[in-house]
């Protein structure tokens, strides 16, 4: 608990250095601005890959392969976890076999095959553009147009190792029959790069992570599909990694309007509220200074903003925006006692700081605990995050006190006056509205809202909600106080008599029921793509496309170590690999396993007059060698790249899978494991595990085990900070108890809402936990305050209700409204974060303010039964 | 002994009674390894062998199919149905394989060789024969408890530049036939055709009009036979293979494509190759005719038949997994 007397000390020396103050602050103000100039908007791929394995793992890997004690394994694994082993394998062989950044570009006939001249040309065509991507991995491009995909046959005891195009670019019907034999008798053709059905070819086209340029990709590919879809036969799709986030941030325009809407919806709830200009100007500006100091920290420390997690900043500004709120709330109703302006500032800003220090401080550190997480994109946020909540403290705590001081006080003649309304005439124009809305929704009237999105898609649904709008707005200009007041009359009603009793076990049944719900809560339950963007999104439709016309969209890849160079060119290291790989096609969800025994099957048929009887793997390496020897010779130079690498050490087993759930990548990988467990040979090491899955599988792995890390460490952070600021462990548990169930009842709610969580929401649910405890700690201090003044428990807990429940549940509301217009986002994702986290604060405010009010009233707490009422700050200006 | 492992062995001891109770079919989709051959036992049961290890029977010709497990995961390159019931079966490494019990289990029989055994087949229930590499004939008169090598005859006729480095002992031989007890054909590189009349004991050269490698070989009595090979090589004999002459094999426009096998009972005969090479024949293989068959299959080869003693009901087993069954002159892909 911080000492009154040095909250005096901060007040008065604010007051008399304000001057200075400000030119401090203006300074590191213009300072961050100055850094905004640079602020970089967009994905980068590496900050989604995990940088350490997660301790868990760690700990796992550390007491089953070492003879380490349980002690020194725990030590190691959580203050040097190593790795991710995943991560590391992509990044150890992404150089040599490509990167997992993949986009599929996939060409769609509408009537017929694509086994005819034009299609197959365009095919060619495709393939070219895409050579020409800013990013894109020359030798990781790949479709039966390029020649790197080649058929390979033994005709006439002569090896054949042809581009499927071959001799050129199809122009006859004969040409195209050919292809379509190519395709039909080279294992790994069919269904990787042509569809199940002939309706469809792809051009895989992998990226560097680090060149990739969202922008010019956009340009690129628009290009493409427009002159594609000229021919009306012709339809194409596009999806892969690279194309969800060119998708994704191609929504950024909407972040801006999203900010715009919820500024003026804020400014109008503040106008409402306090019917003072100034009401609505200073918490603006507090809120856009803290928005200033969070982006600049983020700029200056190098930090890319993701476009997902926008959502945060806007809730952030909110959030500095109720604080603001809290604030002039207290010091109008301190000033209209008064009418002292020092009197008020001191008075009020002495009462709020412990609330508000504890509520910022709580925010702050719940927020850089998300770092724990291993992944720089969670971490990133994390800081910035952590930065901006922690800047509340000058945008509000310490500005506030200046800009009061300088500014006229509130006198009652600046207060808009509202003229009393009949009910009967609100409920016209409200009904009015309405009506106009459902004649448009009838005709189908479309809103016209402005084409930001290039397209793409615009702001989706809920259009005449907007409509609404004018109707809801006016209703609340004229009866927001009467709104205010019965929503808290039924606030205190909710904590009077046998109620605070319902009320208890209300909240005891919400917390086991949502934490049954919650607990099937999964990571990755669903492709990233459908995570982000809304089913019908053309991403989403490629995707499926790509998943069901064709083997599978998502890959795991295993490197078979041989451990010395040319060990591939053997007959047991082979056997292993072939073995492998068709115990692969067991996992569940597998569709494919391609690796370079087919090539040697067929090299060694072509040895012996091409009888399929000798397609087997060679029984000695010299025969093997020459094979090698062979295809090389009568190949073009990484033709066999696809499968082994130049050396000779290292081949993939590439599995194709349709599914794609974490359970799914999971246990493909654990089958995987189990298989090279029981086949130790000693000839090869299969090295676990590349592909998307690999990727999909340290990211969620590492989400999966930071989030309840993450909320545990956040719960109990809450709990110290709220002990220091109390002192008492049974009041503290009870504010505890709003913060738990809101996060159960919100991840319950991810379950029935199938929200995915990954690794963009992890930040977000985390975000929400940290800082839903502060309705709590302002009415709790408030019923401290309270009980002092009344001396008796029940009404106490009423008066605090009647007094700051107003503001609390205007707070609460604007912290609503600052989130809910994501809901209108065109962006799946950020239309559900949105929801979650207006849906999260109804929650906490509903907690703050009923639940915690009754089980105050029913534990009766011996913090306020054996309390000496005492006056806070006695050295203070008597309280009138 | 930790939990895991008991957890372990009750899971394989489980999943071993299981295979022995009752074996599940499997469907024709999951069935993916190459086949290489298959054979007719005496109960009418067809069974299959393919890469990987895999063996497979049927009873109802390949309508439903059943995976047995020899314990291997080995490529089983032919495989032969003796009137004994026993089954046998050849692969890399000189290996061959025995059940005596309808397949439910499998034993490893010492052959005396090294050499891929490519072909097996039996002229009774004890006496058999398995051929391969560098001209390697093992033979067994004891239903497979003891095999010894055969030599080949040093007269076999080869080629004039293939004679300067090739001795005749080490011709590649790919396919056997047994017509009777005794009498029985080999065929491999080099055109080479040998033939038996004291069931394999000894084998003498029959005179053969090319000099290329055939693959496959069989007859339908003692005096019609039929030889395939590469380039589209259709010999037929109808003096029981004192003389052979090649047949008109109907061209296509495109590679000259392998034949790897053949089979004609009663009225019906068919050849198949690769790259979806089928030939039929509905007059007892005096004239064939080529058949075209959808892309799927066309892609990839055939390698092994079998057909009933009247023609009417035939088997055949190809790449990628690939079953058809024929019926009179007409063929279906199982599965979809």
């Amino acid at each position: 608990m911080i000492p009154q007397s040095w909250i005096d000390a901060y007040l008065k020396f604010l007051l008399k250095y304000s001057g200075l103050t400000t030119v401090v602050v203006a300074l590191i103000t213009g300072y961050f601005m100055l850094a905004l100039g640079d602020l970089r908007l967009h994905t980068e791929f590496f900050d989604f890959y995990p940088k350490f394995r997660t301790s868990y793992d760690a700990y796992q890997n550390c007491r089953e392969e070492t003879d380490k004690g349980a002690l020194s394994c725990l030590g190691g694994a959580i203050f040097n976890p190593g790795p991710d082993p995943y991560i590391q394998i992509y990044n150890d062989f992404r150089e040599m076999f490509g990167s997992a950044n993949t986009m599929a570009i996939i060409l769609e006939v509408n009537e017929g095959d694509i086994y005819n001249p034009e299609t197959l040309q365009e095919v060619d065509r495709i393939t070219k553009h895409i050579i020409k991507a800013k990013g894109v991995v020359p030798y990781q491009i790949a479709s039966i147009a390029h020649p790197k995909v080649r058929s390979l046959t033994t005709r006439a005891g002569a090896l054949q190792i042809r581009e499927l195009y071959y001799p050129g670019v199809p122009k006859t019907q004969e040409d195209a029959e050919r292809v379509r034999f190519g395709v039909y008798s080279t294992k790994g053709v069919r269904g990787l790069y042509t569809s199940m059905d002939d309706t469809a070819a792809v051009v895989h086209a992998g990226f560097w992570e680090e060149e990739l340029d969202f922008n010019s990709l956009y340009a690129h590919i628009n290009e493409l599909k427009e002159s594609v879809e000229k021919n009306p036969n012709h339809t194409l799709y596009i999806t892969g990694f690279p194309w969800l986030y060119t998708s994704v941030l191609r929504y950024t325009p909407q972040v801006l309007m999203v900010f715009v809407a919820t500024t003026v919806a804020l400014s109008f709830l503040l106008f409402v509220y306090f019917r003072t200009w100034t009401g609505v100007w200073v918490p603006i500006f507090s809120g856009l200074l803290s928005s200033i100091w969070g982006l600049g920290i983020a700029v200056l420390l190098g930090f890319n903003l993701d476009p997902l997690v926008l959502v945060i900043p806007v809730f952030l500004t909110a959030r500095a925006l109720s604080h603001s709120v809290q604030s002039m709330d207290r010091y109008h109703e301190e000033f209209y006692k008064s009418h002292d302006k020092e009197k008020a500032i001191i008075d009020s800003y002495g009462h709020l700081f412990p609330p508000a220090i504890a509520s910022i401080i709580t925010d702050g550190i719940g927020l850089l605990v998300v770092a724990v997480a291993p992944i720089p994109l969670i971490q990133k946020v994390a800081i910035f995050a952590s930065f901006w909540v922690v800047s509340i403290f000058i945008s509000v705590v310490t500005l506030h006190p200046i800009i009061l001081k300088v500014i006229d006080p509130p006198s009652e003649e600046h207060e808009i006056k509202v003229g009393p309304i009949p009910m009967s005439r609100g409920a016209m124009y409200v009904g009015l509205n309405f009506l106009i809305v459902a004649v448009l929704a009838a005709i189908n009237v479309t809103y016209p809202a402005p084409d930001v999105m290039g397209g793409v898609g615009s702001f989706r649904g809920g259009f005449f909600l907007l409509w609404c709008l004018p109707g809801i707005c006016w209703f609340w200009f004229y009866y927001a106080e009467k709104i205010y007041a019965a929503i808290t009359w039924v606030v205190i009603q909710g904590s009077e008599g046998w109620r605070r009793w319902a009320m208890v076990i209300l909240t005891v049944v919400l917390l086991v029921g949502s934490a049954w719900m919650a607990r099937q809560l999964k990571v990755g339950d669903m492709s990233p793509g459908m995570a982000l963007l809304f089913p019908d999104h053309p991403y989403n439709v490629g995707w499926e496309k790509l998943n069901n016309k064709f083997l599978g969209a998502s890959q795991l890849i295993v490197i078979a170590d041989t451990k010395r160079p040319d060990g591939i060119k053997d007959s047991k290291p082979l056997q292993a690999i072939e073995e492998f790989s068709n115990y692969m096609l067991g996992a569940e969800g597998a569709s494919e396993s391609i690796t370079i025994i087919d090539i040697v099957k067929r090299l060694a048929r072509l040895y012996h007059d091409g009888d399929p009887r000798w397609g087997l793997i060679p029984d000695n390496p010299k025969e093997i060698g020459q094979l090698f020897y062979v295809f090389t010779n009568s190949s073009a130079p990484g033709d066999l790249n696809r499968f082994m690498d130049t050396s000779g050490r290292y081949a993939t087993v590439l599995t194709l899978f349709r599914g794609y759930s974490h359970k799914i990548i999971t246990e493909a990988i654990d089958y995987g494991k189990e298989f090279a467990k029981h086949n130790q040979t000693g000839d090869v090491e299969f090295k676990f595990a590349g592909g998307l899955f690999g990727i999909l599988a340290a990211v969620n792995d590492a989400v999966e085990s930071s989030y309840w890390t993450n909320i545990f460490m956040i719960w109990f952070i809450v709990y110290i900070c709220l002990y220091l600021t109390y002192g008492t462990f049974l009041c503290c548990a009870i504010l505890m108890i709003p913060v738990i169930m809101s996060q159960l009842v919100a991840e319950a709610l991810m379950v029935m809402m199938k929200i995915d969580l990954n690794v963009n929401s992890l930040p977000i649910a985390a975000a929400g936990a940290g800082v839903g405890v502060d309705y709590g700690i302002y009415h709790f201090s408030r019923m401290i305050d309270s009980y002092d003044e009344i001396g008796e428990l029940d009404e106490a807990v009423d008066h605090a209700t009647a007094t700051t429940g107003k503001a609390i549940i205007f707070t609460a509301t604007t912290m609503i409204a600052g989130t809910i217009f994501w809901w209108f986002s065109a962006l799946k994702f950020q239309a559900e974060m949105g929801f979650l986290l207006a849906l999260l604060m109804a929650f906490n405010t509903f907690g703050g303010l009923v639940v915690v009010p009754s089980w105050v009233k029913v534990v009766r707490p011996t913090f306020f039964t054996k309390r000496v009422p005492q006056r806070l700050g006695q050295h203070l200006p008597n309280r009138a | 002994m930790t939990q895991r492992t008991v957890w372990l062995i009750a899971a394989l001891f489980s999943f071993g009674l299981a295979g022995v109770v009752e074996a599940q079919p499997v469907s024709h989709t999951n069935i993916r390894q190459n086949l290489f051959s298959t054979c007719t036992g005496p109960d009418g049961q067809r069974w299959v062998v393919g890469e990987l290890g895999r063996i497979f029977n049927t009873k109802d010709n390949g309508q439903t199919v059943v995976r047995t497990s020899a314990n291997s995961r080995e490529a089983f390159l032919d495989i032969a149905c003796p009137p004994s019931g026993s089954l046998f079966v050849t692969g890399q490494h000189g290996k061959i394989w025995r059940s005596r019990d309808d397949g439910a289990s499998w034993e490893p029989v010492k052959s005396g060789t090294e050499r891929t055994l490519l072909a097996i087949a039996f002229s009774d229930e004890n006496t058999g024969m398995a051929i391969g590499d560098y001209g390697t004939i093992v033979r067994t008169e004891d239903g497979g408890d003891t095999w010894n090598t055969v030599p080949l005859p040093t007269d076999i006729p080869l080629p004039e530049d293939i004679a300067e480095i090739i001795e005749p002992g080490d011709v590649l031989l790919y396919g056997i036939d047994f017509i009777s007890e005794t009498q029985g054909w080999i065929v491999g590189e080099f055109g080479v055709i040998l033939t038996t009349n004291d069931a394999g004991a000894t084998w003498v050269a029959q005179q053969s009009p090319v000099e290329t490698t055939l693959f496959g070989v069989s007859f339908a009595d003692a005096q019609r036979g039929w030889a395939v090979g590469i380039e589209e090589v259709l010999l037929q004999t109808e003096d029981g293979g004192a003389t052979w002459k090649e047949q008109r094999v109907p061209k296509r426009k495109g590679f000259v494509l392998g034949i790897y096998n053949v089979a004609v009972k009663g009225n019906f005969g068919w050849a198949v190759g690769d790259s979806g090479f089928l030939l039929r024949s509905t007059n007892g293989g005096r004239s064939w005719e080529r058949m075209q068959l959808p892309i799927e299959l066309a892609a990839n080869w055939l390698r092994g038949i079998e057909l009933s003693a009247d023609g009417q009901q035939g088997l055949i087993v190809g790449g990628s997994g690939i079953m058809m069954s024929t019926t009179g002159d007409q063929y279906r892909k199982l599965g979809k």
